[in-house]
């Protein structure tokens, strides 16, 4: 039997391991009173009760001191890209192989299986038995083998472009490469211009419809051994809204992509900063075949895009332009749930800004970079509070 | 004197005994009868002749019946001819009987039968003989209707040698009219109505009064045949190892046999027909026998509302299907198709930077995808067309060849044209695969592009592409997943009889061994997830038990592997092997061990987890249950969970913890 009493976090998180559905929302209690009270339990023989409540208020106090203490201190901590828990199974229920000649056919069970090499790092082995009898394997790695933490910035130019400037930090967590990175935007002229401090080239955005008609203006730079810069195609619907720039990492530039490392990359736009969203996904993604192809119900097991670790950034969006400075205050209020769960404003900062973007907007603008600068809210809340008043 | 007059009345005497008695006439019957109906406006009558016992030995009846009505006295409405027969020796005696029918008739009409009765004598021979023989006159007609004069005379001679004279008179089948009888009947006023010639149209009767017309008389109803109407739903299927289609795709077709009127106790016969050149593949080019699909029971018997109920799963081939039900005593079912098919494919149309490559005579349509995948196909192409060309055009032979895709219905894809062999080829069941040319031309893609050529596949949707460049078959695999979560997929009840078929005897169970097992799950069924349970395991121990198991003399460690195979569906694991074949070692019987795979939670899981066993439900414990109440808890007996809600307002129980920590 479960026996789910709250607020338990610990217990909760237990029941999500073993897959316990989960069914109410857990109520966090602060450390301190779980301090607090165990100090306060069970008193000691002898101990005066007076002693022991005069402890127990005073130790409170100072949990609560140490609270605020922390809230006015605290700085905020971006959240990695998030990942789906997709495990691979083995099929259940396959189907038998027949092979053989006409009149002759043999009818022999192909045994797929998924056995597991390392869950953490998300490597399997795609076992089955094959047409000649022996038994074939293809390793699998899973896309969400890699802890990405998206940092991006903005400026602004004189010219009116805004400069993105994006830094995907590879995790030291992370198991595998950065097989290929995506970002989105809301804007036809947003240009990657440069990754990993190399400028691109017209010819480096030949797969990008909005550059594809305009010549060349020289030699790649990237595509043939650094990154290529393509387009996801919208008609996979985690990438059917806006564009999604994706950069695939090409062989030679995979030592540049390790857990570890630092993935640079710059866009240009007119389109002003708001929120978009980003994904990654961990490498190789192309599996090496084995001369037949592995049976139906295994190739089922493998996830999709859905398993690709995503979040969000700042990035160009085209029709926060057209907006009333009222509108675009709506855009960034409407999103600051969105922008603490991402930590990218402290809950006290968030409190303010809702509260002072409502009734004295420049104000509020002229004190983002005191609170960037005090760790208070992120580059992306920063530039997006900014862009309100251009 | 005396004694002459003694001898003379003794002589008289004699005489009189002597000659023929005109013996006379026991009954003759004749009968005439009339009658009526109006509803049906109709006019019956009948004229009869019979006979007695005694006359029967010498007549045949016979009676002529005349229908007459009041306005017509010259020709009848009906008359006919009877004739009896009468053969008393044998007790046979048939009047003759003459039935009169019209169906003219009137209001306040009278009708008359008029009978007139016959009898025809026999073929008479007879000889008078005897010494007063040519003074006592012979009768023909013993009865007296007639005298011999309607007959002949003859004989040999007027005298043998030695013999007085002995003549012979004939009389050959000659009828007598022994009199008429007749009857009449006046019909009543009504009804009102007179059969009418217009629909509408008002009648006159005969005497002048106006009536409207009749109704149509109905028709004696003839018995309705049995119309036997086949239902199939739903009408579109996936294909068998297509599961992956999308969510909800059905998977069997429910099939019901109606009859109509409602017919119970009728046995059915269902009958599946494949459609030839359906689901993409030409069976012309093909060797085998299309396969159809299973049908849960191919016969049965309609239940008390007359209906017969079965499910139908579909093969691992897409095509169309025809079902046809036959009803004991009724009409054979129109057909009705099946279309066996993956849903939502589309065909991949030539384009400007890609070659549609591999059709074949059994094929001739293979570049058949979801729309993820065909339009994945064209980002594909033009982006490596612009990759690598630029805004140049990309010559003819450099352009991506695209190979095999699916077929128009999905399903398998065979290679080897053999629809029961498959090879290696079978996968690209639904639309999301397509092999991509990597290493021959046309279609040749150079090494150094391959890199940049696969994070293309990636960004068009292909997940995980399989890159079979370095096989003895070099191509891309391409599959389109389209974000799909891991497939659920399901076990049924059949499958599991396939299955354990397969991994115990190395052979598929016959349609009648399937059929009875089958038959034995539904029973068991019926009863509750134990009995479910209990079944698959007695099915599933026979097997081991069977004179064919018996045969294969395998040894313990096939033994022990059966078992998993059979048993769990699956290879043994190290340590489980280890223990069972140790078992065996330490002299514990093969029974032992079978009950052991028998009994086992793994076992029984897999039953509960059938599609179409009782819903799968762990039977919680009480206590808990009991536990979880005492605890205000809410318990869920389908996951044998306790639920103990948070409570939603802290801060009215808790006002100094809210005090403490806005945040509540």
């Amino acid at each position: 039997m479960a026996l789910r009493h709250l607020p338990d976090v610990l217990a909760l998180r237990t029941f999500e391991t073993m897959g316990w559905p989960r069914r109410a929302t857990p109520t966090r209690l602060p450390c301190s009173i779980f301090v607090g009270l165990a100090l306060g339990g069970q008193p000691q023989e002898g101990t005066s009760v007076r002693r022991l409540f005069l402890l127990v208020i005073a130790l409170i106090s100072l949990g609560g001191v140490g609270l605020w203490a922390t809230s006015t201190s605290q700085q905020i901590k971006r959240e990695p890209l998030q990942k789906a828990k997709t495990l691979l199974r083995s099929p259940e229920v396959y189907a038998k192989r027949r092979h053989g000649e006409p009149g002759k056919e043999v009818t022999y069970d192909p045994r797929p299986k998924v056995e597991v090499v390392d869950a953490k790092a998300g490597k399997y082995h795609l076992k089955w038995i094959g047409y000649d009898g022996k038994q074939k394997v293809i390793e699998y790695q899973h896309p969400g083998a890699i802890d990405i933490v998206v940092t991006g910035a903005v400026e602004k130019a004189s010219d009116g472009n805004y400069t993105y400037d994006y830094t995907v930090d590879i995790l030291p967590t992370s198991f595998a490469y950065l097989y290929s990175f995506q970002l989105q935007n809301y804007s036809d002229d947003t240009r990657p211009v440069e990754i990993n401090s190399r400028p691109t080239t017209l010819a480096d955005l030949r797969i990008l419809k909005n550059f594809r008609q305009i010549a060349d203006d020289g030699k790649a730079k990237n595509f043939e051994n650094t990154v290529l810069i393509g387009e996801m195609s919208r008609a996979i619907p985690q990438f059917k809204e806006g564009q999604w720039i994706a950069f695939g990492v090409l062989p030679d530039f995979q030592s540049s992509v390790v857990p570890g490392s630092r993935l640079r990359l710059k866009l240009v736009s007119k389109a002003p900063p708001g929120l978009v969203g980003c994904s990654a996904a961990a490498g190789p993604r192309t599996l090496q075949g084995v001369g037949e192809h592995m049976p139906t119900e295994l190739e089922e097991v493998m996830p999709g895009f859905e398993a690709w670790p995503s979040g969000y950034t700042v990035g160009p969006v085209g029709f926060l332009q057209s907006l009333s400075e009222s509108k675009r205050t709506s855009y960034i209020l409407d999103r600051m749930v969105e922008f603490e769960k991402l930590g990218w404003i402290t809950p006290s900062a968030r409190r303010w800004y809702e509260k002072t973007l409502r009734n004295d907007i420049s104000s509020a603008v002229q004190r983002t970079h005191k609170d960037f600068a005090s760790g208070q809210i992120s580059s992306e809340v920063l530039a997006m509070i900014q862009a309100i008043k251009p | 004197m005396k004694k002459s007059i003694i001898v003379a009345i003794f002589t008289l005497s004699f005489l009189f005994l002597s000659v023929p008695q005109k013996a006379h006439s026991q009954s003759v019957f004749g009968l005439s009868a009339v009658g009526y109906n109006s509803t049906t406006r109709e006019i019956f009558g009948t004229s009869a002749t019979w006979l007695d016992f005694q006359l029967a030995w010498y007549y045949d009846p016979e009676v002529l019946g005349e229908l007459y009505w009041q306005f017509n006295n010259e020709v009848p409405l009906d008359s006919g001819y009877g004739i009896g027969l009468s053969l008393p020796q044998y007790g046979v005696l048939i009047p003759a009987v003459v039935n009169l029918y019209s169906t003219s008739y009137l209001p306040v009409t009278l009708y008359t039968t008029y009978s007139t009765h016959f009898v025809r004598s026999y073929y008479v021979y007879d000889s008078c003989s005897g010494p007063f023989g040519f003074f006592a006159p012979c009768y023909s007609d013993p009865f007296g209707f007639s005298n011999f004069f309607g007959g002949l005379f003859g004989g040999p001679s007027f005298g043998w040698p030695g013999f007085p004279f002995n003549p012979f008179f004939f009389v050959s089948g000659r009828r007598f009219t022994l009199g008429t009888t007749q009857v009449s009947i006046l019909t009543p006023p009504g009804p009102f109505c007179l059969p009418s010639f217009k629909s509408g149209e008002m009648m006159v009767t005969a005497d002048g009064a106006t009536a409207p017309p009749c109704p149509t008389p109905t028709p004696t109803p003839t018995p309705t045949p049995i119309t036997t109407i086949l239902e199939v739903s739903p009408m579109e299927v996936t294909p068998s190892g297509t599961e992956g289609a999308g969510p909800g795709a059905p998977k069997t077709a429910t099939v019901t046999v109606k009859t109509q009127p409602a017919t119970p106790n009728r046995s059915v016969t269902l009958t599946l027909i494949p459609i030839e050149n359906s689901g993409g593949h030409v069976d012309a080019h093909h060797t085998g026998r299309r396969p159809a699909g299973q049908l849960r029971k191919t016969t049965g018997t309609t239940d008390a509302s007359g209906q017969f109920t079965t499910t139908y799963t579909p093969s691992f081939i897409g095509g169309l299907v025809d079902i046809q039900a036959t009803v004991a005593g009724g009409t054979t079912s129109g057909r009705v198709g099946v279309q066996s098919r993956v849903g939502f494919l589309f065909e991949l149309q030539a384009g400007t930077n890609y070659e549609l490559i591999g059709t074949s005579p059994s094929h001739p349509s293979n570049h058949w995808g979801t729309q993820l995948a065909n339009f994945g196909l064209r980002e594909i192409a033009d982006n490596y067309k612009s990759t690598f060309y630029s805004q140049i055009a990309i010559p003819q032979a450099d352009k991506l060849h695209y190979n095999d895709q699916s077929l128009i219905w999905g399903g398998e894809f065979e290679l080897d044209n053999d629809w029961q062999t498959g090879d290696a080829h079978r996968e690209h069941r639904r639309g999301i695969n397509c092999d991509v040319r990597c290493c021959t031309t046309p279609g040749f893609v150079p090494a150094t592009r391959r890199a940049q050529l696969q994070q293309i596949f990636i960004n068009a949707g292909s997940t995980d592409t399989n890159d079979e460049t370095n096989t003895s078959a070099p191509h891309w695999h391409l599959r389109f997943l389209n974000g799909a979560t891991n497939v659920a997929v399901n076990r049924s009840a059949g499958n599991f009889v396939t299955e354990t078929f397969s991994a115990a005897l190395q052979r598929e169970a016959d349609a009648d061994e399937w059929q009875e097992r089958m038959d034995t799950f539904d029973a068991a069924h019926l009863q509750g997830q134990i009995q479910t349970i209990d079944a698959a395991k007695a099915m599933t121990s026979a097997l081991f038990q069977s004179v064919e198991y018996l045969n294969r003399n395998r040894s313990n460690e096939e033994y022990v592997k059966d078992l998993y195979s059979t048993f769990l569906l699956r290879d043994p694991d190290a340590g489980g092997f280890l223990y069972w074949m140790t078992a065996l070692q330490n002299g514990y019987g093969r029974d032992h061990v079978l009950r052991g795979f028998a009994e086992s939670t793994e076992f029984r899981n897999l039953i509960i987890a059938l599609t179409d066993t009782p819903p799968p439900g762990p039977i919680c414990n009480s206590a808990d249950e009991q536990f979880c109440y005492s605890q205000g808890g809410i318990w869920d007996p389908d996951n044998c969970f306790c639920e103990i809600e948070p409570d939603p307002d802290p801060c009215l129980n808790k006002p100094w913890l809210c005090d403490i920590y806005p945040m509540y």
